[in-house]
């Protein structure tokens, strides 16, 4: 399995984003790449092939799942996270607020 | 643009572009037409992902193999190309131009081979499939009361959904499988349930048809016909029923309009393990031209 499910590995950002807008609700890839548009502040702009590379892996990972919904057609396919999802998205977070809290400190003693 | 996006596409792997192709073509309409995104981007995205879903799927044994036959058949060629052609020192690169002919003939030959797919299940048609059943089987296994049990047919098949027999007889209408929901009820909910192991799922704009083994079961019996091996030995037996489901879309999701069971029930598919379904079977049975 590539780096996407490998333990203690930190997420890519186009993962990290895509596990953030699952963890709100189910979506489907247009709605993906719209919802990520907008919680990054319109700074990360996914392509298409990114992101169903992307969404590939966390498939085969089964760190996401598709959700059948009524109009589940072929060419709109919606996902959801797992609990697996879940607990890696959970995990990376710990992991960056610990970086964050660091640098902070670190900042601060700098600047005192 | 949805040209070059669709010739892009082809680049991908076969399976890859079988589970997202579609998805994608979607997508990229749907971001092209919102006029906020770059071509270029997307196609030089859809590139790098092309080359790198191929290198993920590359296993070491195969390009091994590969690389030992390429070299080879090079080796081969060398041979005999210096060992047949006359005055073949005279002239180096007329030497060159004669292997890059055919090195481009071999090439050309193993690209033939290597683009020739075998049908291969979608992933995306399994998954949908397995959803459907999993939804009903768990439906029919929590459900308490007739209304329960109502819901999860309405949920699962047509309302003119039909049940043919393997002589392609209809045996069963929904209007009569209705009726005997009350007599499934009064089991015990371990009882209502069975376990299915699709075979193929295959799906096209409005239709999804699947082909499963249901009711895989397992008994011990002692073969007292001879039928699988000395008469008097003791043989594990692996039963089911082939059965073909075809869904229609409907505006409320996927239902069944027609189950055909294709099997008499409890079909042995193995003994001991070993498969007896399976080509080659019995040679008395195989049909051949006279």
């Amino acid at each position: 399995m590539r780096h996407v499910a490998e333990k203690n590995h930190p997420l890519s950002q186009p993962v990290f984003l895509i596990l953030t807008s699952l963890a709100h609700e189910p979506r489907h890839g247009y709605a993906l790449i719209q919802d990520i548009e907008t919680l990054s502040g319109g700074q990360v702009r996914l392509s298409t092939g990114t992101l169903y590379g992307a969404l590939g892996r966390l498939l085969k990972a089964r760190w996401i799942e598709r959700f059948e919904t009524d109009d589940a057609s072929r060419d709109k396919q919606t996902y959801r996270l797992t609990p697996l999802g879940r607990d890696h998205l959970a995990e990376d977070l710990d992991r960056l607020k610990a970086l964050t809290r660091v640098a902070a400190a670190r900042l601060r003693a700098k600047e005192a | 643009m949805v040209l070059v996006f669709n010739l892009l596409l082809m680049l991908y792997p076969v399976e890859y572009r079988s589970e997202f192709g579609d998805e994608m073509r979607a997508v990229f309409m749907a971001l092209t037409s919102s006029g906020n995104r770059s071509y270029l981007a997307e196609f030089a995205a859809l590139m790098r992902g092309a080359v790198s879903e191929h290198w993920h799927r590359v296993s070491l044994r195969a390009t091994a193999s590969m690389a030992g036959g390429a070299v080879f058949a090079f080796g081969l060629h060398v041979v005999m190309y210096w060992s047949l052609v006359p005055d073949k020192g005279k002239n180096l690169g007329r030497v060159l131009e004669h292997l890059a002919s055919r090195i481009f003939m071999i090439a050309m030959l193993a690209g033939v081979a290597f683009g020739q797919q075998q049908p291969k299940q979608d992933a995306a048609t399994l998954e949908l499939a397995k959803s459907i059943y999993s939804r009903a089987l768990t439906a029919l296994q929590e459900a308490r009361t007739l209304d329960d049990m109502k819901k999860l047919a309405d949920d699962l098949a047509s309302p003119d959904g039909i049940s043919v027999d393997r002589f392609g007889r209809t045996v069963l209408t929904r209007k009569e499988a209705d009726g005997e929901l009350a007599s499934m009820l009064a089991l015990p909910p371990e009882r209502r349930v069975t376990q299915m192991d699709i075979l193929w799922a295959e799906q096209n704009s409005d239709r999804l048809i699947v082909v499963a083994w249901v009711l895989p079961n397992e008994v011990e019996r002692i073969d007292t016909e001879g039928d699988f091996g000395p008469p008097g030995s003791k043989h594990r037996l692996t039963r089911g029923t082939l059965v073909r489901d075809i869904f229609q879309k409907t505006a409320n999701g996927w239902r069944r309009i027609q189950h055909d069971k294709l099997f008499p029930n409890d079909t042995v598919l193995a003994v001991d393990g070993m498969p007896r379904i399976v080509p080659p079977l019995d040679e008395r049975n195989r049909v051949v031209p006279k």
